[in-house]
């Protein structure tokens, strides 16, 4: 072969075209297999408007008046999107939105993210949110 | 598997990558590389990259090794440019070889980065405001500040503290900005606020720097990652919208953005006095044709900053269209291997920071070599691990052992 160029463009392209194509034997990403192992997701029971009940919820909970919140209250009090409860790797936390009114954990204000313990309750305008813990479900 | 045997196969890209830099620098014209013992440095360090990971866990070995092969390109490209920046290119890509290792162990636990949001945020108007005190204006555009004998473009750092920022960001909000309905401004504002803000503040300044082709790199980066963290194609469209009325705006009120916008639509104008450069480096692609003239056989040397800005012209005309075909398939690999290192990420951060650095090194090259093939106009910045520059050949080193470092996972076998 003359061109010294032609051996470097046709190695690099069959390169190239092999990382993208043939390399990627990895299988499932780990995401999946450890999502499928451990569902886990947080239970909280809810008093709101002159009912009781307990849900199983995932592992992101936000609570507000929006219909696109995963905890809706309809009340005037509670903010579009007032607050959210979330699993970390450390515990469940709780944190406000901004919202109007503010939310509360055992009387006390929120003001930056706060873990829950269990049986820790939250008010949000007139509901109260008990902390239930944390269970592997669908 | 023992370990020794597995650190062993990681470096098994790196050999295909250095093999194919040996076969592209034996081009390189006699002395450019300086001296002999260099290069050969330079590859033991290349090769020693993948083999220092962490113990027990598999990484996509393909990115430090595209990244060598990348770079090896662009030093064999510079060094038939202007062999005298060639030596200094090589010493800026040992120094990014030596920087990408020994910021492993940092990058080994990234996931942390993501608490510092704020002080990204904070380095990054940092910056600017020393541009803005001691940068050095070259050709109108103020984009360097000199330390001693080290010149460095600050806005290549901006690139990858913008990404960090906002993957931690939208980490926090990114769940609540997507439920929000498009057209609550108050609960937009509050939500988006910061966001605009931080990155507001950042396309001010790189504005009144008259550095374009850097701020449409970071807003296409900026609206990639929003769309991406919360799907919402109205933020999408808005920014889009506001960037357009910027542009035009730009465009009838500042005269360089109005020059740069006459010289792509007719090049051939005014072709030796505004147009030379975009005239010359056509001439250079329609000489190179489908095979190129050869390495060292062309004449882009009349091409004004062809070392940084029109590198790519000068790459068609001697690797010729099949050789910028090559190229650009290199470079897709690179962001399509980006892409999949995000998809595997079972953590919204790591996979918003893995998409914000693949969309951060994908748009740059499509607005340079979009720019030089004149499918839109030329906004300077440079072709990554090609062009000569040695801030912009640090960070993509940077960015690629950052996705590196993120495609980790655990070995199981």
């Amino acid at each position: 072969m003359t061109d010294p160029r032609l051996l470097t463009l046709g190695l690099s392209a069959a390169y190239a075209v092999y990382a993208v194509l043939v390399r990627d034997r990895r299988g499932a990403p780990p995401a999946r297999a450890i999502e499928a192992a451990i569902p886990t997701g947080i239970e909280l029971t809810v008093a709101h408007a002159g009912t009781i009940k307990t849900y199983r919820f995932g592992r992101r909970i936000l609570v507000g008046r929006a219909p696109s919140a995963d905890l809706r209250l309809d009340d005037p009090r509670v903010s579009r999107l007032h607050a959210r409860i979330e699993m970390r790797d450390d515990g469940v936390y709780v944190e406000d939105l901004g919202s109007r009114n503010g939310t509360a954990v055992d009387g006390e204000a929120v003001t930056g993210p706060r873990r829950l313990e269990v049986d820790d309750e939250m008010t949000v305008g007139a509901a109260a949110l008990v902390f239930r813990g944390v269970g592997a479900w669908r | 598997m023992p370990e020794a045997l597995t650190r062993l196969r990681a470096c098994a890209p790196m050999v295909v990558a250095l093999v194919l830099a040996a076969l592209t620098l034996r081009l390189a014209p006699r002395g450019a590389l300086l001296p002999d013992w260099l290069p050969f440095a330079l590859a033991g360090l290349a090769l020693a990259w993948p083999a220092l990971r962490p113990a027990g866990v598999t990484r996509d070995d393909t990115l430090p090794a595209l990244a060598v092969l990348l770079s090896s390109v662009g030093l064999a490209v510079v060094a038939r440019l202007q062999p005298e920046l060639a030596q200094k290119q090589i010493v800026w890509l040992g120094f990014s070889l030596v920087l990408a290792v020994a910021a492993g162990p940092v990058f080994a636990r990234f996931r942390v980065l993501a608490a510092y949001k704020y002080i990204w945020i904070l380095g990054t108007i940092a910056l600017f405001v020393a541009l803005a005190l001691f940068g050095q204006e070259v050709n109108g555009a103020r984009l360097w500040i000199r330390l001693g004998p080290i010149q460095f473009e600050p806005v290549e750092v901006i690139k990858l503290l913008i990404v960090l920022f906002m993957a931690s960001y939208l980490n926090d909000t990114a769940d609540v900005i997507a439920r929000t309905r498009p057209w609550s401004l108050r609960a937009n504002a509050k939500y988006l606020g910061p966001l605009f803000l931080g990155w507001g503040v950042s396309m001010g300044i790189l504005v009144f720097e008259h550095d374009l082709g850097m701020a449409v790199l970071l807003l296409a980066t900026f609206v990639a990652m929003l769309y991406v963290a919360t799907r919402r194609i109205d933020l999408v469209a808005g920014a889009t919208g506001i960037f357009g009325l910027a542009a035009w705006w730009a465009a009838t009120h500042y005269s360089y953005v109005e020059r740069r916008i006459a010289v792509w639509r007719d090049p051939f104008h005014d072709p030796l006095g505004a147009g030379y450069q975009a005239v010359q480096s056509l001439f250079s692609l329609a000489n190179g044709g489908l095979f190129g003239t050869g390495y060292a056989q062309g004449r882009p040397d009349y091409i004004p900053e062809v070392a940084t800005d029109y590198v790519y012209a000068a790459f068609g005309e001697e690797w010729g269209a099949i050789g910028s075909i090559v190229l650009l398939l290199v470079f897709l690999t690179v962001v399509l291997r980006a892409l999949r290192v995000a998809q595997r990420q079972p953590d919204l951060y790591a996979k918003l920071l893995a998409t914000g650095l693949a969309a951060v090194f994908g748009f740059q090259i499509v607005i340079i070599i979009g720019g030089v093939l004149r499918l839109f106009p030329l906004t300077g910045i440079t072709l990554p691990f090609i062009s000569y520059g040695g801030s912009s050949l640090v960070t993509n080193f940077l960015l690629v052992a950052l996705l590196w470092a993120i495609s980790s996972e655990r070995r199981t076998a």
